[in-house]
Formats: structure tokens, sequence, C-alpha cells
């Protein structure tokens, strides 16, 4: 994973599990970006993210006493995580659509820097909507493991232990998302 | 090598999990086939301009309040047993009361439930929508992708 927290986790779930708020915060502070921004980047909206971070969280806190300090915590995390997205995806499957102007707001928000020119600020944020969209128009399944591959660095035995699946599914799930993305952003 | 294997092998060597020799062999393959070393040409630069251009993502929103609300009023049951576990002189004593009463609990509630007979709520089987996922490329109408998509409790795919 990329860029890991250095917080000894085992131990605070450990306390986390005893109900002891100081550890639920830490624990918190420490993994709360990469739950938001994978949940983001799935679902693509700032909201629903904000939300599936508090039901991680929520559930983590809840079955902390199963976690077992043999597995890395963050494949503990991650397997939370997508479980979340992947319920929240099926369940609002008929109310999100990718045009929907609420959506997206954190994700397509980008700042111009100090020697950039309105063009090259233009064409960046294009750029960006397009692989926004791109990352969007791919199934549910792909989409989750790209992200956890592309973005967190996942290994694909991470990617199969958060995804409940294989590591054959996984490598078949990233050559067709590629193969999409090669299509859509071409 | 055929072309299915070697765009395949393209999408894993991306990953850096091709060995050297079949890298050798793709590598050939892509001199002599245009279709794949346009594919693979696509396949690279669509994987670079993800990490490149992705759009940045914003702060993340402190909920920390929220999840301390939710998480201490979701289950009074729960908090009290683990209270009770907390405090209990003799763990493996709790253990076994909890264990009867939990067995107790779940004959109680199975003789109850077959007798209301309530609509059982879909799980959701994570298994199963990989693999309505991997036929999701299927044509819509084939019964592959018709077993596929019933399979995972949904027709289609995004
Ligand atoms: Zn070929």
């Amino acid at each position: 994973m990329i860029g890991e927290p250095d917080v000894d986790a085992a131990a605070l779930m450990a306390r986390a599990a005893d109900g002891d708020r100081g550890a639920w915060r830490e624990l918190y502070l420490a993994y709360r970006d990469y739950v938001f921004r994978t949940a983001l980047r799935f679902l693509g909206s700032e909201a629903q993210a904000a939300d599936i971070t508090q039901d991680v969280f929520v559930a983590l806190f809840g079955r902390a006493r199963q976690y077992k300090p043999q597995a890395r915590f963050t494949t503990f995390l991650f397997r939370v995580v997508a479980n979340r997205c992947l319920n929240e995806r099926a369940r609002a499957h008929t109310r999100l659509h990718d045009d929907d102007a609420s959506k997206h707001d954190a994700l397509a928000r980008l700042s111009a820097g100090p020697s950039e020119n309105p063009e090259a600020h233009l064409r960046r944020a294009e750029s960006a909507a397009a692989v926004r969209r791109a990352i969007l128009a791919l199934t549910e399944w792909q989409r989750l493991a790209v992200i956890l591959s592309r973005f967190e660095g996942l290994s694909y035995e991470e990617i199969a232990l958060a995804m409940s699946t294989s590591v054959g599914t996984v490598e078949s799930l990233l050559f067709r998302a590629r193969r999409k993305l090669g299509e859509l952003l071409r | 090598m055929r072309c299915r294997k070697a765009q395949m092998f393209i999408s894993r060597q991306l990953d850096g999990r091709l060995d050297e020799e079949t890298g050798v062999v793709l590598a050939t393959h892509l001199c002599a086939c245009a279709d794949c070393a346009r594919f693979a040409a696509l396949v690279r630069e669509s994987w670079r301009r993800l990490a490149a251009d992705a759009p940045a993502v914003g702060t993340t929103p402190d909920v920390f309040a929220g999840i301390v609300e939710r998480a201490t009023r979701a289950s009074p049951l729960a908090a009290w047993l683990g209270e009770l576990w907390r405090l209990s002189p003799s763990r493996a004593a709790t253990a076994g009361v909890l264990a009867s009463v939990t067995a107790i609990g779940v004959t109680l509630g199975t003789l109850v439930g077959a007798r209301l007979d309530a609509p059982p709520t879909a799980p959701v089987l994570l298994e199963a929508q990989a693999l309505a996922d991997s036929f999701a490329d299927l044509p819509l109408g084939t019964p592959l992708a018709d077993f596929a998509a019933s399979f995972a409790g949904r027709r289609g795919s995004p």
C-alpha cells in the first residue's frame, strides 16, 4: 500500500475493541483519507463518500474484536471499504447517474497553479473530467480493482483479499478494465 | 502466441508480474502484430493518464463525531455484552454463558422466523458479482450473460 501510516494499528485495534475513544480517534485520523478517497473515486460523490467513511469506521470499531493482528490491518480495512462500496453501489444502482450535477464536487475541483495560463488549466480540467468519467464507466468490480491497484498500490493478492475473490479474478478484472479505459481515453 | 493471450500479458506486464522469458515472447509478438502493438500503446497510455490526470481529492470531511454517536448507539446489546466481557472476572465462564444464550436465541429466532415466513433479504454475494462482471462484456440477451446477471441478482451491467 502506498504511504501506509506509521501507527501500531494492532495495538490501537486492541484498545478500540475495549471501547477506548482515544484509539478510535487515532485510527480514524490515520486511515480516514484512504477510506474517503477510495469511496469518492468509486462513487464519484463527496456526500456519499462521507457516508461510506462513517459506515466503515462504525463497522470497524464494532468489529474490532474480530481483527486478528496476524493479518495486515490495511487488508482488513480495505475489505470493509470494498464491501461497503459494493453494497452502496448495488443499493443505489438506480439512483446514481454520471451526469448528476451534485456529484464529483471534490473530484472535479482543480485549482490553477500560479504560473498556469487559463488554456492549460482548462485542458487539465477537461482531461481530469475524462479520466473521472472513464473510471465511473467501468463496472463496479473493475472500478474497485483499478482504484485499489492504481491509486492505493495494492498487490493482486491484497486486492483479492479485500474483494473476497481470487488472484485470477483480479487479473481478469484489471485486464478488462484496461481494455475499456484504453477505448474510453484514446 | 495468440493475440488474446498477448493482450493479457501486456496487462500483467504493467503490474510487473510478467516473467522475463514471457516478456521476450510478448515483445516478439508485438513486433509482428500491429493490432496488439496498438492495444499495448493504448493501454499503457490510458494507465499512465489515470494516475497523472486523475482529479485531485479534496480534504476528507471530519465525520468522527457521527461515527462515535453511531458506534455507541448502534447496538446497546453489543455495548452491554462488551462491558460485561471487559469486567468479567472469568472470561471463559462468561464466554460459555454468552454462547448458551446465543444458541438459545438463534434456535428460537429460526423457529419464529420459519413460522413468520418472512421473505429473506438477498445477501450481496461478492463472488456472484465477480462472476457477473467476468461475463459483463457478453451481449445482453445471450444465455450466459442472462445467467451471470441473474446469478448476481441484477440484469446487465452499468
Ligand atoms: Zn496480436
